[in-house]
């Protein structure tokens, strides 16, 4: 019995071949990505054989994922790297692959298809998804750790002119802090002209942003904040170490 | 979205305002190029992708996302595949298909929560990457394309057929 055969019997035969090149195989399998795409799983002998079968993606994988999403940082790399090790799955050049027995082939392609969904799943990490996770774990922290502190969310300082708009007013004292979360270059500008016009309006008040990392900004916009914020917290984390004292010393 | 805004931001005019490489560059077991567009008027931006498998070159894709400036997120509104394998438009009643294939957003996909994509149609539009890219072009209204890409330049086989750019 081929390995094919073996394979098709493990499935129930509810599976089929295809002869993509001159051995190798393509599984035609019920496994789909969310756009109805078929996952691409291929078999084939692996280099040096040794009675082993390769089931691999012939790089389709990476190539897929590149359509929206690249690997283009040491961290995105890390897990990535990290999907494919705890899943005992290898990469040369793009191609993804595990080397299986014939008789243990059916688990091995059922795990390298969860790998597949796995790293094609990355694509959720997306900057645009990223951003708006910042805002939701600022304001969950602010909540959860700072209700010490009163607050209203979101705050006008301004009669008539919502445009001008302050994400959190710390507010127990005479001289509020009002709070920022910048997550975008555009968000930075916004929270920048705000805290010039209030200061143009002689509102008083001292202003604090909480930045979603260091690196979002470009060197003028990080200046023009930094000229017109009092504080700036390059980091969620940093805010969640040290935000508490900030507000306790300002609003003594 | 409703399907005429699909259609419109696929068809309407649209300029390249970011060019494509010279040569797709090799990447980790595929041919990559991109380009951003922008439409000429409303300035809407694109990105357009196409990829090749280096192992499996009818393995191809070429794409055109949407890029709202409100920071809603990239949404695809159009890709057109090569033969990769097969594909399902229903996961509760999957009658699997094979071949060239064009992947089109979908207003009750965007709806349903499901990838805009999802599902999609036979095409005869095309039998190779160099074709695809041609009724890429051509459906998506992309102004002085072939000065990118030269290939689009070589005539058609039969000078009879009139060129197909409906939407399928």
């Amino acid at each position: 019995m081929s390995y094919l055969d073996l394979l098709r019997a493990q499935f129930n035969n509810r599976v089929a071949f295809r002869e993509k090149r001159p051995g190798v195989h393509q599984l035609i399998a019920p496994l789909y990505h969310e756009d109805g795409d078929m996952l691409d799983i291929f078999l084939e002998q692996p280099p040096g054989g040794n009675g082993l079968i390769r089931v691999c993606d012939h790089a389709m994988t990476l190539m897929r994922l590149s359509y929206s999403f690249e690997l283009d940082t040491p961290k995105k790399e890390q897990i990535f790297k990290r999907i494919l090790d705890e899943n005992g799955i290898q990469e040369t050049n793009g191609n993804l692959f595990i080397d299986a027995r014939p008789e243990s082939l059916y688990p091995a392609v059922l795990q390298f298809a969860q790998v597949v969904s796995k790293v094609s799943s990355m694509r959720l990490f997306r900057r645009e998804i990223i951003h708006s996770l910042f805002l939701e774990m600022l304001d969950e922290f602010i909540e959860a750790r700072l209700a010490q502190f009163p607050f209203q969310k979101p705050y006008y300082p301004l009669p008539d002119q919502e445009e001008y708009e302050v994400d959190y007013c710390f507010n127990s004292r005479p001289k509020p802090v009002f709070l920022f979360g910048v997550n975008s270059v555009s968000k930075a500008r916004l929270v920048t002209i705000s805290c010039l016009k209030f200061q143009n309006e002689r509102i008083g008040f001292r202003s604090a942003v909480v930045l979603e990392s260091l690196d979002l900004l470009g060197r003028k916009d990080q200046a023009r904040l930094m000229s017109a914020a009092d504080k700036e917290f390059p980091s969620l984390d940093d805010f969640q170490a040290n935000g508490a004292r900030f507000l306790g010393r300002d609003l003594a | 979205m409703t399907q005429e805004e699909i259609d419109r931001l696929i068809r309407c005019p649209k300029v390249i305002s970011d060019p494509p490489r010279k040569e797709m560059a090799e990447d980790r077991g595929s041919l990559r190029n991109s380009m951003k567009l922008t439409a000429k008027e409303g300035q809407r931006e694109f990105l357009a992708f196409m990829r090749k498998n280096v192992d499996f070159s009818e393995n191809f894709s070429i794409g055109l996302d949407y890029c709202p400036r409100d920071g809603r997120g990239r949404v695809c509104l159009l890709r057109c595949n090569g033969p990769h394998g097969e594909w399902i438009d229903d996961f509760h009643d999957p009658h699997p298909h094979h071949g060239y294939h064009i992947h089109m957003a979908r207003p009750e996909n965007i709806e349903a929560g499901f990838r805009a994509e999802r599902g999609a149609e036979v095409t005869k539009e095309y039998a190779s990457y160099q074709e695809a890219l041609c009724h890429f072009v051509r459906l998506c209204n992309i102004d002085e394309a072939v000065k990118h890409f030269p290939e689009l330049e070589q005539l058609p086989l039969f000078d009879d057929l009139e060129p197909r750019n409906e939407l399928p």
